[in-house]
């Protein structure tokens, strides 16, 4: 009886029913849309987030410039000191250089005074390490030569002996560490460009001045023996010079007689045989003079146009990964969304990321050329480790060699045992490994700003206030449109009261039926709820998030390329408003506590109505 | 024959009494004035009476009937209702004695509108412990006997007023009621069906001559079927 009544009552006063329902469902539906969009954005923030968990791993350690306090004092070479030996020298051509305080101390805490700053050897060592993309035009061959490179360079990742890893290994808490190396590839493709130059020299005009030296005493016997032997005495001579002035006959050369005696007569016409006679007596440094003439120094410049190239860079991101770790490191076996993965014969194997392919249609099987090295593609991944993800992903050993970095990597993926552990394992490995930086889900989320972000705390602080205001005013319509309904029934229920019903059975009836009213507007509420996510869903805007510190390799190289303008990576997440079981379970106990609190209020008030009411005349 | 008179103590012990008020006064707060809607009312009602309480607006008519429908308590007096005092009862004890022991009829019918012809009658039954089966077969008879039999399941917005008073006459008798108590009943019904309704209390009476009928009504056709007129005048007693 009480259920039939109660139906007649929703379904018979339908207009009621539905009113009141709405003004709950409105509520419901816009909590619901409210929690969904917080949920939506949460979730962002996971997907952003949660590339730790969701690839095995829980605590991420790197070496990256400038992220961390280092020693100032540092200044040997620390990978030469490195824990557990050298041995990392070698190959070749790719300079050596290492973090400060990275290992310095083979695995001891750093004493000495701390800078908070990139000190000099990070710097140096960041510069010498992706120096080899400077590309020297000169080395590439002769002019008109095409070549092809590839160049593997860390970015701000430095890199630092595998050994590393078994050192974290053996931290207590760490139930796995695998190796891993991030780099970014710049690809270079152009033609040797022919290097000329033209310019003129000579025409200068040369002035010198020279002063001999005088006779010696030797040379000055030999003059005078040589004169008498032409007959001249020194008499003569001293006169022939005296008339040789004054005559201003120059002493040319008259004739080629030497050997004829002119005549001691007259002063004058004896001139002419006499100067040639005294030419001829003079030492031979002094008939054909000899100076070293120095010609001023001077330096030139010229600009020389550099010629124009055609060389064209690309870059793209590696990643070397162990092929026997199939459920943690930089990809995993989840990841892999077609093809295989990695064969017991790895070398000249590739995963390419699904993006990475379709970008530049890459397939499953086909052949790549890197390095001068062909690759197979043998699967395509998906993968999800944000901020660090690779286009292509290679055996460890083989990026290695390519890379020339025998032994080396920068980054170590570790799993704990148990997820209380993470923090205590974290501070463990940065004893362990003093300057490493160490990155938890916990560091992650405190770096993730950005509108994502934002949008996220303004979701859950304002979301939540909103959603409060809106379900109070929700069930405040709700109260009201009950008690105005049920001040319409006033006669209804003053009669009900006369006719014996109990005051219990009355706000039992009111309570039941609002309730009633209440399932309407949940299924109504949860229509609008779907409806404003569904909306949300096709229009909803693009947020985007900015991970710090954790762009892996492209950074500082892509600065130096403009191809990238910050060190960060930005994630774009759409926002959709999802309706988990909870924002359901929320939406029915929104609905049921406003029914509640109507059925409740109206409930009062319509066992306060008097039976005598029913005796009153409203007519 | 019927009694209208000053007290008289050897009536308190007739068992033959259904009602018996001694000194009731009704008093109510309309804003910071009192209103004595009844002024020391004595009187006595026989079991199987049927009585016409008249007056005009404002006489204590509607809250005498109030006082004796267990609908209200009085302010001062007692009202003895068989061997129970209605002005000491509790309000669940009055519920209880409205469910069982009264039955009403009202101006407007009041009728439930979201309920048919049958389960108007049937919802007064819910306060007794009874089946539904039960319910639903004394509905169908108190129907048929107020010559319903036909229109069981129609809403009252689909019967007559007639019609409508005479479910709500069923329903009055659902819990076999001993008083049945009317408040203008055929004050909205033309002069043809307020006869025909009136009939029908009529031969409730021949049929249970145990039933007390308290009718109020301004209706002298309606006092005519009274035995007893109970006639008030600025809420006291006029004879």
């Amino acid at each position: 009886m009480l259920f039939k009544y109660i139906r007649r009552e929703l379904l018979l006063r339908w207009t009621r029913t539905v009113l009141t329902a709405l003004g709950l469902a409105i509520g419901v539906g816009l909590v619901m849309s409210i929690m969904g969009v917080a949920n939506g954005l949460s979730n962002a923030q996971q997907q952003v987030l949660s590339p730790l968990s969701s690839v095995g791993t829980d605590i991420i350690v790197t070496r990256t410039v400038g992220a961390v306090t280092t020693d100032s004092t540092t200044t040997t070479n620390p990978f030469s000191q490195g824990a557990g030996g050298g041995g990392f020298g070698g190959g070749g051509g790719f300079a050596r250089g290492g973090g400060g305080g990275f290992f310095r101390n083979g695995g001891k805490a750093p004493n000495g005074t701390s800078l908070q700053s990139l000190n000099s050897t990070d710097a140096s060592a960041l510069l010498q390490a992706n120096s080899s993309v400077l590309t020297d035009l000169a080395k590439l061959g002769p002019p008109g030569t095409k070549f092809t490179y590839d160049f593997f360079v860390p970015g701000t990742l430095i890199t630092f002996p595998q050994v590393a890893t078994s050192i974290v290994s053996k931290i207590n808490g760490v139930s796995q560490a695998v190796p891993g190396i991030s780099l970014q590839a710049l690809h270079e493709t152009g033609t040797v460009p022919e290097i000329t130059d033209t310019y003129t020299t000579g025409g200068q005009s040369l002035s010198v001045t020279a002063t001999p030296p005088p006779l010696t005493s030797a040379q000055r016997a030999q003059l005078r023996s040589c004169l008498q032997s032409q007959g001249l005495t020194f008499k003569q001579f001293r006169q022939g010079l005296n008339s040789g002035t004054s005559s201003s006959t120059s002493p040319t050369s008259p004739t080629g007689n030497s050997g004829s005696v002119p005549p001691a007569s007259s002063g004058t016409t004896s001139s002419p045989s006499f100067s040639q006679s005294f030419l001829n007596c003079l030492p031979a440094s002094y008939q054909q003079y000899e100076a070293n003439v120095v010609v001023p120094e001077q330096t030139i410049t010229r600009v020389l146009n550099p010629p124009t190239t055609n060389t064209q860079t690309s870059s793209y991101t590696v990643a070397g990964v162990d092929p026997n770790n199939t459920t943690s490191g930089l990809i995993t076996t989840n990841q892999l969304i077609k093809g295989t993965w990695f064969t017991s014969n790895p070398t000249n194997e590739l995963l390419v990321d699904s993006a990475y392919a379709n970008t530049n249609k890459i397939s499953l099987g086909q052949s790549l050329t890197i390095d001068k090295q062909t690759f197979k593609v043998v699967g395509i991944v998906n993968p999800s480790l944000t901020g660090d993800t690779s286009d292509l992903y290679f055996d460890l050993q083989t990026l290695q060699s390519m890379s020339s970095n025998s032994n080396r990597i920068n980054e170590i993926l570790v799993k704990v045992n148990n997820a209380s552990e993470v923090n205590s394992v974290a501070a463990a490995i940065k004893k362990q490994l003093p300057g490493a930086q160490v990155l938890t889900a916990a560091s992650l989320a405190d770096q993730v700003s950005g509108s994502l972000s934002n949008a996220h705390t303004l979701a859950s602080t304002l979301g939540t206030a909103l959603a409060i205001i809106v379900l109070l005013a929700s069930f405040l319509i709700t109260t009201l449109l009950t008690l105005s309904s049920i001040n319409k029934r006033t006669r209804e229920i003053g009669t009900l009261r006369a006719i014996g019903w109990k005051k219990s059975r009355v706000l039992l009836q009111i309570m039941v039926e609002t309730i009633g009213i209440g399932l309407v507007g949940l299924i109504l509420g949860l229509l609008v709820g779907y409806g404003i996510s569904g909306l949300i869903g096709a229009v909803g805007p693009t947020l985007s998030s900015t991970i710090n510190g954790l762009s892996v390799g492209a950074s500082s190289v892509g600065q130096l390329f403009h191809q990238t303008n910050s060190a960060s990576s930005t994630i774009h997440v759409k926002v959709t408003a999802p309706i988990s079981i909870g924002v359901i379970l929320v939406g029915i106990a929104s609905a049921i506590a406003g029914a509640l609190i109507a059925g409740l209020f109206g409930g009062m008030r319509a066992i306060r109505l008097l039976p005598a009411e029913a005796l009153r005349d409203l007519g | 024959m019927t009694i209208i008179s000053e007290i008289n103590e050897s009536h308190n012990q007739d068992e033959s009494l259904v009602y018996s008020l001694k000194q009731v006064s009704k008093t109510y707060k309309l804003g910071s004035n009192n209103v004595n809607a009844l002024k020391k009312v004595s009187l006595d009602i026989k079991k199987g009476d049927f009585v016409s309480l008249e007056g005009p607006s404002g006489s204590g008519k509607s809250t005498l009937l109030q006082l004796l429908g267990a609908l209200d308590s009085p302010t001062e007096g007692s009202i003895k209702f068989n061997e129970s005092y209605l002005d000491k009862a509790t309000s669940n004890v009055l519920t209880d004695i409205r469910a069982r022991k009264l039955g009403f009829i009202f101006q407007q019918f009041n009728l439930i509108p979201t309920l048919n012809a049958i389960e108007n009658v049937m919802i007064a039954m819910v306060p007794i412990k009874s089946t539904k089966q039960f319910r639903l077969k004394r509905a169908q008879e108190l129907l048929e006997k107020v010559g319903l039999g036909e229109r069981m399941n129609h809403l009252p917005s689909k019967l007559s007023g007639g019609e409508q008073q005479r479910v709500a006459i069923a329903r009055a008798l659902a819990n076999s009621p001993e008083v049945l108590i009317g408040d203008e009943p055929t004050g909205n019904l033309d002069s043809e069906t307020s006869a025909q309704v009136m009939e029908l209390l009529g031969n409730l009476q021949k049929e249970n001559s145990e039933v007390t009928i308290i009718l109020a009504t301004h209706n002298p056709e309606v006092s005519e079927y009274a035995n007893t007129k109970i006639k008030l005048r600025s809420g006291q007693l006029a004879s």
